[in-house]
């Protein structure tokens, strides 16, 4: 797109204010401060931490089906080494490495930078007319520190110890004390350590990049972009903006805690007289492990929050474009997700029913809890509500969308028996918590996730996905992710706690449901096959796909009415003006089923005139 | 910003002048104060008390608190909720121990029940969780259960007999 | 390539929120600030009332050196502001000068702040000794981090980030505005932790 040099809104440039000398290729895509091409880093980085992250998760099920058996690929346990696979069999630090590493790469590395990173920094500019982040060196920034950040973590595996095994929860004192030595090498150069020093980068990186997007959001909408008028996922990007800038520094300053109770033999979170194997501890003691706790929480819980809200946004997206209808209950929406926001921060001792909390402040957590359960309720209402009287296109994304739907429902309500301190007693800690929280994310915002390549690839690459393909992809990744979760819930009300290296032989009460442990795992293999498809579709696509118009969905929302792919600055046109509300679809008098947010009434019976 | 004229910049100059010097002021103020032998309570809530008067001189002047906009305003009462939030709810837990016998939800001890397995207390005290939950059945009840009841939640580290928590990443037989 | 980008309301300000860009930026980033030393703070709170004995800062600390670092802090602040407003009155060398002021204030602290560091090290006094030493390291030792950010962003201003001046002076006024917004809240951060960690009685 060559133009001359003239700014945004048409003045003129002298030669010291135009950027328009050509980039180096470094600049260009690897330095760049472009909002998409950021949002591409963070999409295809945050990819590769999915598939990785499965990839551990599927070593440890292959232990939790048969326990002390040799995995049955000679080169992976080649790979690993007889440290961590003696004579071909999972060592249980190695599980517990596995464990923690899983959660911690799927939620900080994976899920967040692909729901937050990539598809919050690609379409919020966009969706709001603007030409860019508020900040685009400060996006560089972001996207930088969080690669560093999981490069630390990827590096915490081949330390000695091993990488961080204390869960993706690190609670002290467990964490604190796994040190494979004494000196303050040995403890800089072990998994938990580096762990920490990872978690400040990926903190750092969330923290700068939501300052970004709250910013933009609020300072660059296009003129004409009201609050009401906003797409639901910008809202959702928001609010979720705003659990990230206040949820995550005390989870830092707990980090940074807990390193120097590492490092620096202080007992921030270690009691008085804790005796590790034998011998005493030689710390001066008097801290808590409780604190640590309460302040992992704070954050965590709304980072679940964090994990949904995008997914939310998409799936209301992809909902009011493929029912060609708008969405049902906007402002109920948009209240409900900012109050979702607010109760987020006052629910998170839920976590800890089971800590010796009294039961005052047991019931105090368990209203709120109760409460925040309200605007979840409404969100989802409000988006199967949106399907009725819809003419519902199946494509693809919908497709994942539609199924968002009934698994965030069975996630969101497997939570409420944990939410309930009484109930929470007999669950706590079993199979049935990793139920509940893998529908909300994998078959939950996973799903979403997926909806939203499926849906944006267009814009961003210019070429559409297989859908045949596509259709594979959905109902193998459908079927296998419920053979998966579904049967966890039937472990944890037996009683099989979490964690457990042998997935439960060793205890009778859990002899009836072992057979179970053979059904998830032969599924997530199978589930690991079909994402093949899906992986194989999205590159072969990228170079081959079919070329559709700028906007193939026949979407109303501004991202649409960019070219394809959209140049920097986003809008060659000029800074569009948005007349309407983002989901003007079926509007009655009108030929056409959608009207784009940026006609004006004019301009919009002019172009429904015009043949499609 | 818009263009302030000059003497409104005089104006300006001498009121940071003259925060800069209540400051000072309020710096030595509290220093004295603090050799006052006030007690704990007095002594804390004077020093947290000309604390606060200092910072909102600074949020309010240098930082332009109280000429800023309603947003700025918003976004800082927020943050205040959930620091007041996080602290508040924190300590109440502490305050709110399983068996109600310290902190603030204390219940006398003759309108509770002793319980008939051991140690039902000693495996929820909030600084010592694990360890003491297995050594509580051989301690005898009642002075244990005083032991527990301290409300400076006291950090037993002597009468306690010692008990191992199993570590089990012990060595480096993983690389 | 394409067109220029040019962000808007980096200078102007946004006349429905009446703020420029960098300026909500600067205090989400000090509401975060907010909560991470809320956090330590808390930490503070949670560990004293745990403890059976805790120690009055006077038995370990040097009061009169806090009490020095604290004026240094306030004069810092008050050269800060004042560096703001020489821009606002268009004098560059006035900001030179009071810039500069700031920058060696905050030199004086983190020298004051080394020998006393120095001198718990020579005591034995070390961040395990006791909670109330990590709390005390732990917290002024993170404060300290965020003075050397403050300077070094500083040092910038006053040396080569001047250069702005010439070709956006408004521009630049903002940005010395925002970096006065971040050293204030360090002033702040202080203002809090000199009672609470020095002054406080024990128990």
């Amino acid at each position: 797109m060559d133009q001359a040099a003239v700014n945004y809104h048409g003045v003129p440039q002298t030669h010291a204010e135009t950027h328009d000398h050509e980039l180096s290729f470094w600049r260009k895509y690897i330095f760049s401060t472009d909002h998409k091409i950021i949002g591409i880093q963070y999409g295809l980085t945050s990819l590769c931490f999915l598939f990785f992250g499965f990839c551990l998760v599927m070593m440890m099920r292959w232990q939790l089906a048969y326990p002390g058996q040799a995995l049955p690929w000679p080169w992976l346990t080649k790979l690993l080494g007889d440290a961590r696979m003696p004579g071909g069999v999972m060592a249980p630090e190695f599980y517990n490495q596995l464990g923690a590493m899983h959660g911690t790469i799927m939620v900080f590395l994976g899920v967040v930078p692909l729901a937050v990173g990539a598809f919050g920094n690609y379409l919020v500019p966009l969706q709001i007319g603007a030409q860019d982040m508020a900040f685009p060196k400060l996006n560089m920034t972001s996207y930088w520190v969080y690669f560093l950040g999981g490069l630390i973590m990827l590096g915490s595996f081949f330390v000695p110890g091993g990488s961080a095994q204390s869960g993706w929860t690190s609670y002290s004192p467990l964490a604190n004390i796994t040190v494979p030595g004494n000196s303050l090498e040995t403890a800089l150069l072990s998994g938990q350590t580096i762990w920490l020093i990872g978690m400040v980068f990926l903190i750092t990186s969330s923290l700068l990049g939501s300052i970004n997007t709250i910013t933009t959001i609020i300072q660059l909408r296009a003129k004409g972009l009201t609050w009401m008028r906003l797409p639901f996922f910008v809202w959702a990007q928001l609010v979720t903006g705003f659990l990230l800038v206040l949820a995550f520094p005390p989870l830092e300053a707990a980090g940074v805690m807990q390193l120097m109770d590492r490092v620096a033999g202080t007992s921030f979170f270690l009691p008085s007289g804790l005796v590790v194997s034998g011998k005493e501890l030689l710390v001066s003691g008097g801290g808590s492990a409780l604190l640590w706790q309460h302040l992992f929480w704070f954050l965590a819980h709304p980072e679940v929050y964090v994990l949904i809200l995008p997914a939310m946004g998409i799936v209301a997206e992809v909902i009011a474009n493929n029912t060609r209808k708008p969405l049902w209950g906007y402002k109920s929406l948009v209240y409900s997700v900012v109050f979702l926001g607010f109760m987020s921060f006052i629910v998170w001792a839920h976590h800890m029913f089971l800590t010796g909390m009294g039961t005052a402040i047991n019931a105090f957590f368990q209203t709120t809890t109760m409460i925040i359960s309200i605007p979840s309720i409404i969100i989802l209402t409000a988006l199967i509500l949106s399907l009725w009287g819809g003419s519902i296109r199946f494509t693809v994304p919908m497709l994942f969308a539609l199924a968002f739907l009934p698994m965030f429902g069975i996630g969101g309500l497997t939570g409420l028996p944990l939410g309930l301190a009484t109930a929470d007693i007999h669950l706590h800690d079993t199979y049935y918590v990793i139920g509940h929280f893998h529908y909300v994310v994998a078959p939950g915002t996973l799903f979403a996730l997926f909806a939203g390549i499926y849906f944006w690839f267009p814009k961003v690459t210019g070429r559409q996905m297989n859908d045949t393909l596509g259709r594979i992809h959905f109902w193998g990744s459908f079927i296998f992710i419920n053979g998966i979760f579904m049967p966890m819930f039937i472990q944890g009300m037996a009683g099989v706690s979490r964690r457990l290296y042998d997935g439960g032989t060793t205890y009778l009460h859990a002899e009836h449901v072992l057979t179970l442990n053979k059904v998830m795992t032969h599924s997530a293999y199978a589930l690991a096959v079909v994402q093949f498809v899906f992986i194989g579709n999205f590159f072969w696509s990228i170079w081959r796909g079919r070329k559709p118009k700028d906007n193939p969905w026949d979407s109303t929302t501004l991202e649409w009415a960019t070219p394809t792919p959209p140049p920097h600055g986003n809008f060659p046109a000029g800074p569009p003006q948005v007349h309407r509300g983002p989901y003007e679809y079926s509007v009655p008098g009108y030929e056409k089923d959608f009207i784009p947010q940026h006609l004006s009434d004019d301009e919009a019976k002019k172009k429904d005139k015009e043949k499609p | 910003m818009s263009e302030d004229h000059s003497h409104d910049i005089t104006k300006r100059v001498k009121i940071y002048m003259a925060v800069g010097a209540a400051l000072i002021i309020g710096t030595i103020i509290t220093v004295f104060a603090a050799n006052v032998h006030l007690g704990i309570i007095l002594g804390i809530a004077v020093a947290i008390i000309i604390a606060t008067v200092k910072g909102s001189l600074v949020a309010g002047y240098f930082m332009h608190l109280f000429s800023e906009r309603k947003l700025i305003y918003g976004i800082l009462a927020l943050t205040a909720v959930f620091i007041v939030a996080m602290v508040g709810l924190i300590l109440l837990t502490y305050g709110d121990q399983q068996g109600q016998h310290s902190g603030i939800f204390k219940v006398s001890p003759r309108h509770v029940q002793p319980h008939a397995a051991g140690g039902g207390h000693e495996a929820t005290h909030p600084e010592t969780a694990k360890p003491h939950a297995v050594e509580a059945e051989a301690v005898p009840q009642q002075p244990a259960h005083q032991e527990a009841a301290a409300p400076e939640e006291a950090q037993p580290s002597q009468p306690e007999p010692k008990q191992s928590t199993s570590e089990q990443p012990e060595a480096g037989h993983v690389p | 390539m394409s067109a220029a980008i040019e962000i808007p309301y980096n200078v102007e300000e946004r006349p429905d929120t009446g703020l420029y860009n960098a300026k909500l930026g600067i205090w989400l980033f000090l509401a975060s600030e907010v909560m991470l030393f809320g956090a330590l703070f808390s930490t503070y709170v949670l560990l004293r009332t745990g403890a059976e004995h805790w120690e009055h800062g006077a038995e370990f600390l040097s009061i009169p050196m806090a009490t020095v670092n604290t004026a240094v802090l306030i004069a810092s602040s008050v050269t800060m502001v004042m560096s703001w407003i020489s821009l606002k009155m268009k004098n560059l060398a006035r900001f030179r000068g009071f810039m500069g002021a700031t920058i060696l204030c905050g030199l004086a602290f983190l020298v004051i702040k080394i020998f006393e560091y120095k001198a718990k090290f020579d005591h034995g006094y070390l961040p395990s000794t006791s909670t109330f030493m990590a709390i005390y390291f732990t917290m002024t030792g993170l404060h300290g981090l965020h003075v050397i950010g403050g300077m070094i962003v500083n040092g910038y201003l006053w040396g080569p980030g001047a250069k702005m001046w010439v070709t956006e002076p408004q521009r630049f006024t903002n940005r010395i505005e925002v970096a006065g917004l971040y050293w204030h809240f360090v002033d702040l951060v202080w203002i809090f932790l000199f009672p609470t960690l020095y002054l406080l009685p024990g128990k």
